[in-house]
C-alpha cells in the first residue's frame, strides 16, 4: 500500500481541501433550501411594516432606484392614492435601526415602523412605542427637529429615529423631483 | 457507555466542569444575549446543537488531520456549522435571529466549542465526543437559563416577557444592563461553588 507521509505539505494541502469542500457542499445544500424561505419573510416582513403604516394598504412595488442614504423605496398602492414607503437604517446606540417610513405625496409623514433594531433593551427600545413614533405623524421635514420630543435617557435611539425620518422624507422629494425632470 | 457514567459526564458538564461557571468560557455570548429566557434559551440550543455536530465530525476526522494545520481544520468545520444554524434560524426562528443578532455567527469564535474540539474530540471516538458535546453544551445552556431568568425577573419583571409583578413594577435596569450581567453571574458562580464545597467535604 502507498505510504503517506504526513508531514508532506501536499497532504497538509489535500486534507483541507477535502474538509472545505466538504463544510462548503453542506453549506450549499443548506442555503439552497433555505433562502427561498428567508427571502418570503423578508417580503413578508416589509409588507406587514407597510401595512401598519397605510391600514388600507392594497399592493406595493420596489422602485429599484438608487435613492440617498435610504436602503430601498416603495410606491404603496392603498385605498384610492398612492404614497410611498421608505426603508431606512440610521445608526442608533447598538447599530442599525430599520425602519419603514410612510411618506405622502405630498412629503408628509403617514407613518413610522421600526422593522428591526439592537438598542439597549428596556431603554432604547422605547422609540418602538406609539407615543413617541406617533408625534411623527402629519409633520414635513422643517418641523421634525422642532416638534418631536426625543426620549429621555435614550436620546441617542431618538435621535437616531429623526434622522432616519429626514432621511426617508428627503428620498421621496429627491425621487419625485426626479420624476419632474424625467 | 453505560448509564452510570453518562450520569457522571452529566454531572462533571452541569456542575464539576461546567464551561461557564468553572472554565470561564465563552463568556461574550454568556454575559451579552442574557437578557431574558428567550435569548438565553436560543442561545443554548444552538451552541449545544454547534459543539455536538462540531465535536462529531472533528473526531471523526482527527485521524486524517496531521497536527499543523488541525486548529484551521476545526475552526473550518466549526464555522460551517455555525452558518448552517444560522441560516436555518434566520428561515425557521426569525424572532430569534431579530433578538441574537450578531451573536449567531459570533458562536465560531466561542471558546468552548474550540476548547471542547482541540481538548476532546480531537483525542476520542466519536461517540463518547458526541457525549462530551452534548453535556458541555447542556451545562452551557442551563447557566444561560438560569442566568437569563433572574436578570429577565429583576431587570424587567417578566418571565419568558409574561408579567409577574403587575404593570406598575419598575425592573432593576443595572441589572438588565451588561455590569448586571457580570454581577449576577458572580453572584451564581459564589453560589454553586459553595454548595460544590460543601458536598466535596462530606465525601
Amino acid at each position: 500500500m502507498l505510504k503517506i507521509n504526513k508531514e508532506s505539505i501536499l497532504y497538509t494541502v489535500i486534507v483541507l481541501t477535502v474538509i472545505s469542500s466538504g463544510i462548503a457542499l453542506l453549506l450549499a445544500i443548506i442555503n439552497s433550501v433555505t433562502s427561498p424561505v428567508i427571502a418570503k419573510k423578508n417580503l413578508e416582513e416589509k409588507g406587514n411594516a407597510i401595512q401598519s403604516i397605510y391600514t388600507d394598504y392594497i399592493s406595493f412595488e420596489s422602485t429599484k432606484t438608487e435613492v440617498k442614504n435610504a436602503e430601498e423605496l416603495y410606491i404603496v398602492s392603498h385605498g384610492d392614492t398612492t404614497d410611498y414607503c421608505v426603508l431606512v437604517s440610521p445608526s442608533g446606540f447598538g447599530g442599525e435601526i430599520q425602519m419603514m417610513v410612510g411618506v405622502t405625496g405630498d412629503l408628509k409623514i403617514s407613518g413610522v415602523e421600526i422593522v428591526s433594531m439592537s438598542e439597549t433593551a428596556g431603554v432604547g427600545t422605547k422609540i418602538k412605542n406609539a407615543d413617541f413614533l406617533s408625534q411623527f405623524i402629519g409633520l414635513q421635514v422643517n418641523k421634525i427637529s422642532t416638534d418631536v420630543d426625543v426620549i429621555s435617557g435614550a436620546t441617542v435611539s431618538s435621535t437616531a429615529a429623526k434622522v432616519g425620518v429626514e432621511t426617508a422624507l428627503d428620498a421621496v422629494s429627491e425621487y419625485l423631483k426626479a420624476g419632474d425632470n424625467g | 457507555m453505560t448509564k452510570g457514567e453518562f450520569k457522571l459526564k452529566l454531572i462533571d458538564g452541569l456542575l464539576l466542569n461546567n464551561p461557564v461557571l468553572v472554565q470561564l468560557l465563552g463568556m461574550c455570548s454568556t454575559l451579552a444575549v442574557t437578557t431574558n429566557l428567550f435569548n438565553g434559551l436560543g442561545m443554548g440550543i444552538a451552541t449545544t446543537i454547534v459543539l455536538t455536530m462540531s465535536n462529531l465530525i472533528i473526531s471523526l476526522i482527527r485521524k486524517f488531520v496531521p497536527k499543523q494545520i488541525r486548529i484551521a481544520s476545526f475552526i473550518v468545520v466549526i464555522s460551517g456549522f455555525v452558518t448552517a444554524i444560522e441560516l436555518l434560524i434566520r428561515a425557521y426562528v426569525p424572532v430569534l435571529d431579530k433578538s441574537l443578532g450578531i451573536f449567531i455567527p459570533l458562536i465560531v469564535v466561542n471558546c468552548i466549542i474550540l476548547a471542547r474540539a482541540e481538548a476532546f474530540a480531537s483525542k476520542n471516538p466519536p461517540l463518547p465526543s458526541v457525549v462530551d458535546g452534548l453535556v458541555m453544551g447542556l451545562g452551557f445552556a442551563s447557566t444561560l437559563v438560569v442566568l437569563s431568568v433572574i436578570r429577565e425577573i429583576i431587570g424587567y419583571g417578566t418571565i419568558g416577557g409574561l408579567n409577574i409583578f403587575g404593570e406598575n413594577f419598575k425592573g432593576a435596569t443595572l441589572i438588565a444592563m451588561p455590569a448586571g450581567a457580570f454581577i449576577t453571574l458572580g453572584i451564581i458562580i459564589a453560589t454553586t461553588r459553595y454548595f460544590v464545597n460543601k458536598s466535596k467535604q462530606k465525601c
